[in-house]
């Protein structure tokens, strides 16, 4: 399935894969003794501020940076006309008209469209020199009317954000599978929605942007350091824009404290000082502040569902569901219009549905970039689903454990094949159902809610099924521009082995907390018959180190396949060749070869062996002394692809296979409501996760923790609050507040495995989570008001759920037979 | 936001109005510095009003839009104000009416004024639970100083008893 096929040797998963052992990073972590963006020293360091503006939307009269000079450390500055002299705009993955938007790394076009854009670069010796010679910069602004709801962004009359693409309208597209209006006119019952909505929030990773760039002038060269999520990708984007060859740059970074998609767009702030260390002659840094990662860092996904209809039999089974969708991209599409065709990697959700029609549209308006965050598009989708399958399990008076299990992918129709020719490799969604709703006593819950009737507090129950598809196939990119190259994904890695006979592995995947170091060790050892501590597996990442493909990178939940995958078959072609010169030495053959405790033995006869280190003092130092078809081929190297098997979709169809893998959560939770505020309390939670087969079951565990506790802080706090000017009202922690351990609940968790068929290890993807909590708590809300009222927003703030007590949203929500 | 206020000034109504555009005169209000008429014919000064932190700096620019006399006596005045620091900015529509209703004193002036005041930027952020006080604290102190400086001085005095 994934390259190499030799019988002589095996994926070993029994000896350290599988295992709960300790996270390799945690010894340099927990001491504060790691290297992030800020930390490492860098000899004549200069330090960049963003002027910023401070208009949603507005014409840039005049810029005086006269003031900067003066003050003490000034170093230089960078003003939008140098930028539009010195770069091209960055590429745009949109088709025409949208392809005229003009992205670059300061406000181009002579205005600025969300606040906090930046406006000009200054750099000083210091960050706080910065600050001042900042300040000292003038911008005359002349404000213009701003867009801040997509809506309002389609009007004829609307303000243009982007003038030379004529309207705000970045794509459309409309998708159709089965017959929904035979459906919609024949369905027993069919429940209608005005209206739901996904709110927008941050990833808030714990670490902000921190981008360095030194300049060699004598290599012409661009060395970037810095949290990057996809390193290749990155220097496209900048070389493209710098109109520097991609081989002069170098992109690496060390330890990165978050990302979940958002430092995928880090290339834009990157640029900007790339430049400035090219003008200054010295190295660059600018660290990110919370509030201008809330203005400009990376906004998941705002999207608003319209006319939503959902058909039902008697019998519960649900049919099909239709809906438009209005998607809130902000100023600028950086990663979009991706998202307007990610989310069709889950069109079923966890369901058997048949019939699917979905009208998609994404608007610019005056509002920060959207980027790909965790459970990017896919998340929206499917909390869409389980609210249309809770509120018609409602209002049609079914249980809602028994509609969900009715209407589940059953286990025996794995492989599954969704309404749009994506393949849902595996699972067991009834059993992680019933396994969570033990770990929340729902027979107990039920009894509480009953008994907790008339006492002013409501008691609410709710069940949020995802998936977590991983593993993109990234030709699903041509379905909404068909001219773009892109096809499948591959990720690479690199084992060697040294003079000394120490093991290297080196992975093109980026770790940003998800202990890669760790899981790279288990697997690697067990093919070498090492333990995970003779692994040196390089920490970071690093675009020199061969190890990169164009599609390198942490997002999109795979590393355990695609990191992973690449790792093993690199590992192979190292056997491979040890084999081979332990075969010469001991007079054997290849395949009579075995690895065990750092020795090469000729199988049965453990006299016979060769330990690694004079396996690699031969090559190194002796290879006059092996045969010469063996000192001509063996390198002790291995470096090698996972390339995921699939096919350009098709195009006309929409149809095709779009993600190799789907691990699955269920999540319950049971809460508690005061009827006179609508504050809410968790009571009980709990998630059950089904990867397939984990590689490091305690890693795992916490990643669903770190899912969770993401999804229930946006849920019930997180929320990026717009006014009418378009003025980011939570732009920092002061206002937006993100959970802390004080917040969340004890979490019970457990676990099923499936394993895929299609993955290397049966491991698959699972990092992003796929919003499970705020599917759980809007369905526990809703369980708890009934049919009284109607939760349609995603966030679900004490002023929210006491409006829906009060019977706000019930209008939206009609039966329509 | 809509801010509005009124105060009672012993300043007479053409005083008030010819100082509020003299540098000069402006030069001696308390919450105001580095006062200079700009090419433009505006005013330019920076404006130190106080905050819960403090008192901080805006660089601001005073445009006099609008100057209407009414034949009862009642002049309505309408400012544009902008004000910068950093990444914050406020901008300001400023009405006021003048009169010499109410005053009880000869040559007094009655002045109501209401604003309509956009705060952007982090402030819009941080500030958003202070900014009205702060806002409304700010514009009427201002205006009572301007009002407190473009009154005669004793030689003045001395010039119209003449």
């Amino acid at each position: 399935m994934t390259g190499s096929t030799d019988a002589a040797i095996e994926v070993a998963t029994s000896s350290w894969s599988g295992r709960s052992i300790d996270r390799v990073e945690d010894e340099r972590l927990l001491r504060a003794q790691g290297e992030f963006g800020d930390d490492t020293p860098i000899l004549r360091l200069a330090h960049l501020h963003f002027v910023r503006s401070p208009y949603g939307h507005a014409r840039i009269c005049s810029i005086d940076v006269s003031g900067t000079a003066s003050v003490p450390g000034f170093l230089g500055v960078l003003t939008p006309d140098e930028v539009d002299l010195l770069t091209d705009k960055f590429g745009e993955l949109q088709q025409s008209p949208a392809d005229a938007e003009v992205d670059r790394c300061l406000a181009g076009g002579g205005k600025v469209r969300f606040v906090g854009e930046p406006v000009v670069a200054v750099a000083a010796t210091s960050r706080e020199a910065a600050r001042d010679a900042a300040d000292a910069v003038r911008v005359d602004y002349e404000p213009l009317d701003v867009i801040v709801d997509a809506a309002s962004a389609l009007e004829d009359d609307a303000p243009l954000v982007h003038e030379a693409v004529g309207s705000n309208v970045l794509h459309h597209d409309t998708w159709d599978f089965g017959d929904m209006d035979f459906v919609l006119e024949h369905a027993e019952h069919v429940i209608e929605v005005d209206e739901l909505v996904v709110h927008r929030h941050s990833a808030t990773p714990l670490e902000c942007s921190v981008v360095t760039v030194d300049y060699d002038v004598g290599t012409d060269t661009f060395d970037v350091i810095g949290g990057c999520a996809m390193p290749q990708f990155t220097t496209l984007m900048m070389a493209g824009a710098l109109r520097h060859p991609a081989a002069r740059f170098r992109v690496r970074s060390k330890d990165f404290g978050g990302s979940f998609g958002v430092k995928i767009g880090m290339y834009v702030p990157a640029t900007a000082v790339a430049l400035m260390a090219r003008k200054l002659r010295r190295p660059v840094r600018w660290t990110e502040t919370r509030t201008e990662h809330h203005w400009m860092g990376g906004h998941s996904n705002e999207r608003t569902f319209r006319e939503v209809k959902i058909a039902v039999e008697n019998d519960g089974t649900v049919l099909g569901l239709s809906y438009r969708a209005l998607d809130d991209i902000g100023a600028y599409s950086r990663y979009e219009p991706l998202g307007s065709v990610i989310w069709a990697q889950v069109t079923n959700a966890c369901y058997q549905l048949k019939h699917l029609r979905v009208d998609f549209t994404s608007v610019y308006t005056n509002k920060g970039p959207t980027h790909p965050v965790r459970g990017y598009s896919r998340m929206q989708h499917i909390w869409l689903v389980e609210r249309m399958m809770d509120i018609a399990a409602h209002q049609l008076g079914f249980d809602p454990v028994e509609f969900r299990l009715r209407n589940y992918v059953q286990p025996d129709q794995y492989p599954y094949t969704t309404v749009n020719g994506c393949v849902y490799d595996s699972g067991d969604l009834p059993a992680s159902l019933r396994r969570v709703l033990e770990l929340i006593d729902y027979e107990g819950a039920r009894a509480l809610q009953a008994g907790s009737v008339g006492n002013g507090t409501r008691i609410g129950i709710g069940i949020g099924s995802t998936l977590d598809s991983g593993t993109n196939n990234f030709g699903q990119a041509r379905l909404m521009n068909p001219f773009l190259p892109f096809g499948g994904n591959t990720e690479g890695g690199l084992v060697r082995m040294g003079v000394d006979g120490t093991v290297y592995a080196t992975t093109g995947g980026v770790s940003f907390g998800q202990g890669h170091e760790t899981t790279i060790a288990q697997v690697v050892a067990d093919l070498l018959g090492l333990r995970p501590e003779d692994i040196n597996v390089q920490r970071g990442s690093d675009s020199a180190l061969s190890a990169q493909t164009g599609f390198s990178g942490s997002y999109a939940s795979q590393f355990a396949v695609t990191g992973i995958g690449a790792m093993i078959n690199a590992t192979k072609k190292l056997i491979t060749e040890i084999q081979t010169v332990a075969a010469a030495i001991l007079g054997a053959e290849r395949a009579d070869i075995v690895l065990h405790g750092g020795l090469a033995c000729v199988a049965g006869d453990p006299d016979r062996a060769l330990p690694f280190a004079d396996i690699g003092g031969l090559v190194h130092f002796a290879p006059g002394a092996l045969p010469d078809e063996v000192a001509d081929d063996v390198g002790l190297v291995g470096r090698a692809v996972y390339r995921a098997p699939f096919e350009i979709p098709d195009v006309d169809r929409k149809f095709g296979n779009l993600t190799l893998t789907y691990a699955t959560q269920v999540h319950a939770v049971v809460l508690a409501i005061d009827e006179e505020t609508g504050e809410t309390e968790i009571l009980r939670y709990a998630a059950v996760d089904d990867c397939g087969t984990p590689i490091n079951p305690m890693i795992v565990q916490g990643q669903v923790y770190g899912a969770t506790a993401h999804g229930l802080s946006a849920a019930l706090f997180e929320r990026f609050d717009y006014d009418e000017f378009a003025q980011l009202r939570s732009a920092n922690f002061y206002d937006y507040h993100a959970a802390t351990a004080l917040d969340l609940p004890t979490l019970r968790y457990d676990n099923v495995v499936s394993p895929s068929p299609f993955t290397p290890t049966g491991a698959k993807g699972m990092g992003e989570g796929g919003g499970g909590p705020l599917h759980a708590i809007s369905a526990a809300i809703q369980d708890a008001i009934g049919t009284r009222g109607a939760v349609l927003n995603s966030h679900t703030s004490a002023e929210a759920v006491f409006h829906a007590l009060s019977g706000a949203g019930h209008e939206k929500v009609r039966v329509l037979r | 936001m809509k801010l509005e206020g009124e105060f009672s000034t012993t300043t007479s109504i053409d005083r008030l109005l010819a100082g509020a555009g003299e540098p000069g005169v402006l030069a001696g209000v308390a919450s105001l510095s580095d006062v200079e008429r700009r090419p433009d014919g505006a005013i330019g000064a920076v404006f130190h009003p106080v905050t819960p932190l403090g008192r901080m700096s805006l660089r601001t620019v005073i445009t006099r839009t609008e100057e209407d006399r009414t034949e009862g006596g009642t002049t309505a005045v309408r400012l544009r104000v902008v004000g910068r620091r950093g990444v914050q900015a406020v901008d300001c529509d400023l009405c006021a009416l003048l009169s010499v209703e109410g005053t009880g004193a000869v040559g007094g002036t009655t002045v109501r004024w209401s604003a309509d005041l956009v705060v952007r930027g982090n402030a819009a952020s941080v500030g958003q639970r202070v900014a009205r006080e702060v806002a409304a604290r700010a514009v009427a102190t201002v205006l009572q100083e301007v009002a407190a400086a473009s009154a005669p001085g004793p030689a003045d005095e001395t010039e119209i008893q003449r």
